[in-house]
């Protein structure tokens, strides 16, 4: 399939833009992106919470991420 | 040195050529042809011949001849096709499209342009066309036109 796809414009001209596939992937990329972003920011947030409790907290992904 | 020409009666269709051979031998024969071609004997009566004055091979007598004529018969060379890019602006752009070689048998009512996979049809009027196109994104694109009607394949680089 083609990364574009045309669209025929009212005043008779045809423009191309990314094709639905090519946005799928591109968004699927920076979902995966932003899922492991998230992951950083949520475990910083709960470390800083249970610091502030007294409480200790440690992540299996704190100790796997950096073979990633 | 001249070449023969095998072609279908029914669609005009060159189906083999071979050049004279150097020497004594002389064009091919009719039956030369069938055999290269491997024409069945019932389909036989399907098919003539016809001789050019230059020298051919099948795959160059395809790309760049086509039969001609209902009475007199001739092998003539294709319209030649040509593809031009004008720059309107920094995402719009015009292709243009003129076809010279014609003969007055000649009837293009469009031709059909691949940018970058996708096939945009143009309509042709007196063997010119325009289309305009927004070319939204930011890259190089391949404009071009293969079809056999034409002697040449054209191709143009744009980028955005």
């Amino acid at each position: 399939m083609s990364k574009l796809q045309a669209m025929q414009q009212e005043d008779g001209s045809i423009k191309l833009i990314k094709s639905n596939q090519k946005v799928t992937e591109e968004n699927a990329k920076l979902a995966q992106k932003l899922d492991y972003i998230t992951k950083e920011e949520m475990i910083e947030a709960i470390k800083k919470i249970a610091d502030k409790v007294g409480v200790e907290v440690s992540f299996t992904y704190d100790n796997l991420k950096n073979d990633i | 040195m001249n070449s023969k020409i095998l072609y279908d009666i029914r669609d005009y269709k060159i189906i083999r050529c071979q050049p004279e051979p150097k020497g004594s031998a002389g064009l091919p024969s009719i039956e030369a042809l069938f055999k290269s071609a491997r024409i069945p004997e019932g389909e036989k009566q399907h098919y003539n011949t016809i001789t050019v004055d230059r020298e051919y091979l099948t795959n160059q007598a395809q790309k760049e001849l086509r039969i001609v004529g209902s009475g007199e018969i001739k092998a003539i060379n294709k319209p030649n096709i040509s593809l031009n890019i004008n720059k309107v602006d920094k995402y719009n752009f015009e292709i243009i499209i003129n076809i010279t070689n014609t003969i007055e048998s000649d009837n293009f009512d469009k031709v059909i342009v691949d940018i970058e996979g996708i096939d945009i049809p143009i309509a042709i009027t007196n063997n010119q066309g325009t289309q305009s196109i927004n070319l939204a994104e930011s890259g190089e694109y391949t404009i071009r036109v293969d079809d056999n009607r034409f002697m040449n394949d054209v191709s143009v680089k744009v980028v955005v």
